[in-house]
């Protein structure tokens, strides 16, 4: 044995040596934080982790379904996901609420006291206030809620009641106030409706009078107790001297939203709410608290309690993330002049990024190709356009696999040593190969014609946690009805293809799809390498074609001049889905934009510098479809096209 | 780390096909391309067949059987039909390209979301350390996955090189060396020596379409271009191998083979890692296998000449 290992030394060595080198080419991501002197350590996954094998129960009990709520959950449910306790799975969720009734609040949570759960949740103020006094059994934990001092959980956010904690988020009324002053220079009186049985709305409007009374302005109130008055007091103070509306986040108020929207749009009023979730369903603007992060920073909480912690021990905790939006729709109607200022503020809290510290990109690409090339550009000049400065705010290393697929995985495992920010991928391969092996960065993907398919997800929303990104898949429908434009007569068209490329034998069914619906009748060769392009094209021609309707493939996108050639020699009109045949002699090219294709990935990694979640955000098709036409080349095989055609294009070549 | 594990897993995965090359290209002298076609049949028929509901264990099992089938074929058309080595290769190669479109109905099967012996080995990671999510050793983290599949598939392939080893010293196995060795005398001997060329490639392309399997399985997908190059890499491996051993004996050479296989991929992974410009990847690559190529015969040079 000891003889066998002696000759075997020099590899061994080789090996020890090598693999040393790369480790301390990695020498920097090592792991600073321990600095005591442990050279073996194991890290366990969270402090507050599930049990395995262990079945939690929660039961939920809230005033009525609303938008905003709905993302809290959303925010709620994935920071406990990240934590072990799954809803579905090893979480038990009991949803009940109140139908927008302050009577029912406590019978529902009586009967949820009396249910088998480990833990009430309650969610908005009134449902909080209720357990307070229902509820003496069983460990509550609030969230969505303004003020849980008013609401009665307590005197202060440490000395509260002993088996009640959770998240208090009190809204930015300060902020509010001055954005009102800004957005309306020189306003004179804001209205506002609430319930004023409710304590948080209580709460908001004796601070946000004395503020107004500092401004100088006038706030005129309206009260209601339940969600049917809000029309008619809606009518009432639109039509008293009011130069803007606010709504706070009032539950019975928001809960007849369309009523007060209804109120405001008829007198153009300005409808100022504090839930940016409402800015969608027509309100002006909004500056609020994104409920989706206090749903998040709320769930190692629940965490805690259901592993046995004593509520009387944890903090009532206040999280608010400031958030501004605006419609810029109702803006426009109403004739508001966003001053600059506000702009600028909007900007710097939306659209631009705030780096806090150089940003670490990769992409990676499978080979060289007339499809890499330009998404690769796309995604450099989108960083730039996003304001940052390569090499200052972001670096971009591009890596390249050059068709080797054991080089790919190398690749790959360089990629997750190297800790990027965030990665780029292109093309089905690469993001098969990142989907198995990336789990904690952020990945987005472009030039994948269809991702559902490479098993990226089950949908274009739901799909891999830590991926999204942008589809490439061709505008099939939109080439055939141009071909049924420019040639009406058309029976017959036909394509080559690729079986060896998924993308290919994809692109190929959907065009059959869509060639069959419009009465065209699809007829394709295989091709299987480039030396094979010149025989396939000519016994391409040698069916009875009409067009050729060439789809896009990597073997077929760097040999399209054979087919193109052929065709004008055997004077049938080419038909392409890449921008540049169309310059070559395509009669007309309906172009999925692969430079878009970079651009468009990069403002999906952008919703993600921004600090949303990829899993929530959806794939998406490439935003850019370019119609081109060449009249030189439609003379070239004797068609007329008709103006409308001409109109339609993006981009006309004579 | 990530990269250092991850390196030498690949490595250990395709040093199946570095000892399936080594069987073909030193045992038998045979320049074997049917490589490129057997190991993307491997992974095709491993992937469709977990993908249909079978269990890894038995879709990998008949993936090397798909590659037995594959080689031998070779075998039979250089053997039978006195076909040229290389041309014989290249026939089945080009062939395989069609059957592994068929094998998977497409060009492309993804198996992230399935059960796969990978997926057995990350199970039985948890079951075993339920809380532990990743280890720090010496200051670098590695995720504790990452090591157990590393560790199960070490222990595979130590398992299966010792099967060949044992193998190729049974009668059968020394016949099939022999063959190798010097037709002539194991002719005169009684032995049908073409019956040892296609079982031998048969086997050869097993272990090759075997290794496709696991890296279907390890990087989640089966893709019908993933053989191009393969040949290089298992070629390369073999010389590597070779080129660090002080003496050459079965066991030592198939060893050598894995070690080189290994080697492969640490030399790759630092290419990578040290940010080389991604167009001079193949180069690079090459420059590799020509030192390896050049390496024994330079030392036994300077050592003719008494300089080490």
């Amino acid at each position: 044995m000891f003889d066998y290992i002696k000759h075997l030394y020099k590899g061994i060595l080789l090996i020890v040596i090598i693999a040393a080198i790369l480790l301390f080419s990695d020498l920097n991501n090592r792991n600073k934080q321990k600095k005591e002197n442990r050279f073996f350590d194991i890290k366990h996954r969270s402090e507050f982790f599930a049990e395995p094998g262990e079945t939690y129960k929660i039961g939920i009990v809230y005033f009525a379904p609303d938008i905003s709520l709905d993302i809290l959950f959303n925010g709620l449910f994935t920071g406990l996901k990240e934590i072990g306790f799954v809803k579905d799975s090893n979480l038990q969720v009991t949803f009940s609420h109140a139908n927008g009734e302050t009577g029912n609040i406590q019978p529902v949570l009586q009967n949820m006291d009396n249910k088998d759960v480990d833990l009430i949740m309650t969610m908005t103020t009134p449902c909080l206030t209720g357990a307070c006094a229902a509820i003496k059994n069983k460990n509550v934990v609030f969230t969505y809620c303004y003020d849980p001092i008013t609401a009665g959980a307590g005197k202060s956010y440490s000395d509260h009641l002993p088996n009640i904690t959770g998240v208090g988020s009190f809204p930015p009324i300060e902020q509010t106030i001055n954005f009102i002053e800004k957005l309306l220079p020189g306003i004179k009186s804001v209205g506002t409706i609430y319930n004023s049985s409710e304590a948080n709305s209580r709460k908001v409007m004796s601070v946000a009078r004395e503020l107004f009374k500092q401004k100088g302005i006038k706030l005129k109130e309206m009260t209601v107790t339940n969600a049917n008055e809000v029309y008619q007091a809606a009518q009432v103070i639109t039509s008293r001297d009011i130069q803007a509306l606010w709504i706070t986040g009032d539950n019975t108020s928001l809960q007849a939203f369309d009523g007060i929207l209804k109120n405001t749009d008829r007198s153009k009023i300005p409808l100022i709410v504090n839930d940016i979730e409402f800015v969608e369903k027509g309100a002006t603007a909004a500056i609020g608290i994104g409920w989706y992060h206090t749903g998040y920073k709320t769930a190692p909480m629940v965490a805690r309690v259901l592993l046995g912690e004593n509520t009387e021990n944890i903090p009532i905790e206040n999280i608010v993330e400031e958030n501004i939006d605006i419609n810029f729709d109702k803006i426009e109607k109403l004739e508001i002049q966003i001053p600059d200022d506000i702009f600028d503020f909007i900007n710097a809290k939306s659209e631009k990024l705030k780096l806090t510290k150089k940003l670490n990109l990769t992409l990676i690409q499978y080979n060289d190709s007339p499809i890499s090339e330009p998404s690769h550009e796309g995604i450099i000049d989108a960083l730039v356009n996003l304001g940052l400065r390569p090499e200052i705010d972001f670096e971009l290393t591009a890596r390249n696999a050059q068709a080797d697929i054991s080089t790919l995985n190398l690749i790959v495992d360089a990629t997750i040593t190297e800790n990027y920010d965030l990665v780029f991928v292109t093309s089905t391969p690469t993001l098969q190969t990142a989907a198995k092996k990336i789990k904690n960065t952020p990945v987005v993907f472009s030039v994948v014609a269809d991702p559902i398919i490479a098993g990226a997800g089950k949908s274009f929303t739901e799909h891999l946690p830590n991926f999204t990104g942008i589809s490439t898949l061709g505008d099939f429908e939109g080439m055939i009805k141009l071909l049924k434009q420019i040639l009406p007569d058309a029976k017959t068209i036909g394509t080559l293809f690729t079986p060896g490329e998924i993308n290919s034998v994809n692109n190929k069914d959907e065009l059959e799809k869509y060639a069959n619906q419009y009465g065209l009748k699809l007829i394709v060769v295989p091709v299987n390498s480039s030396s094979e392009v010149t025989d396939a094209a000519k016994s391409l021609i040698s069916n009875d074609l009409d067009a050729i309707c060439q789809i896009v493939d990597n073997l077929t996108s760097s040999s399209y001049p054979t087919i193109l050639k052929i065709s004008k020699k055997a004077n049938i009109p080419f038909f392409g889905f890449v921008s540049k045949q169309a310059n070559d002699g395509a009669v007309a090219v309906v172009a999925r934009d692969y430079y878009q294709a970079g651009v468009d990935a990069v403002n999906l990694a952008n919703k993600i510098f921004k600090g949303e979640n990829p899993k929530d955000i959806p794939f998406e098709f490439v935003s850019k479809t370019n119609i081109i036409i060449n009249l030189d080349a439609a003379k070239f095989y004797g068609i007329n096209i008709c103006g409308d055609v001409i109109k339609s294009a993006d981009k006309i070549l004579y | 780390m990530t990269l250092l594990i991850g390196s030498i897993t690949i490595g250990l995965i395709l040093s199946l096909l570095a000892v399936g090359s080594y069987i073909s290209f030193r045992i038998f002298k045979f320049p074997d391309l049917t490589t490129e076609g057997s190991i993307t049949l491997g992974a095709a028929i491993a992937a469709s067949l977990i993908v249909y509901g079978v269990h890894p264990l038995i879709a990998t099992i008949l993936a090397f059987a798909g590659g037995f089938v594959a080689g031998g074929i070779t075998g039979l058309l250089h053997t039978k039909f006195k076909i040229n080595g290389l041309l014989a290769g290249i026939l089945v190669m080009t062939a395989l390209y069609s059957v592994n479109l068929h094998v998977m109905g497409r060009s492309n099967v993804p198996l992230l979301s399935d059960i796969t012996l990978i997926t057995y080995f990350e199970q039985f990671a948890d079951f075993i350390t339920p809380n532990i999510e990743s280890i720090n050793i010496l200051g670098w983290t590695a995720s504790e996955k990452d090591i157990y599949v590393l560790l199960f598939i070490l222990i595979t392939i130590i398992l299966i090189s010792i099967i060949i080893y044992l193998f190729f010293k049974t009668n059968l196995g020394t016949a099939m060396r022999a063959t190798g060795d010097n037709q002539q005398m194991i002719k005169a001997l009684g032995v049908n020596t073409n019956l040892m060329i296609i079982l031998g490639l048969a086997i050869s392309n097993g272990l090759i379409a075997l290794s496709g399997a696991f890296l279907a399985q390890y990087q989640g997908f089966a893709d019908v271009q993933m053989g191009i190059g393969m040949v290089v890499w298992g070629l390369a491996s073999v010389i590597i191998g070779e080129a660090l051993l002080s003496k050459k004996s079965l066991g030592l050479l198939i060893t050598g083979a894995i070690m080189g296989s290994i080697l492969f991929r640490l030399l790759v992974a630092i290419a990578l890692r040290w940010g080389m410009n991604p167009n001079d990847l193949k180069i690079i690559t090459a420059l590799f296998v020509f030192i390896a190529l050049i390496m024994p015969g330079m030392l036994n040079k300077f050592k003719r000449k008494g300089i080490c």
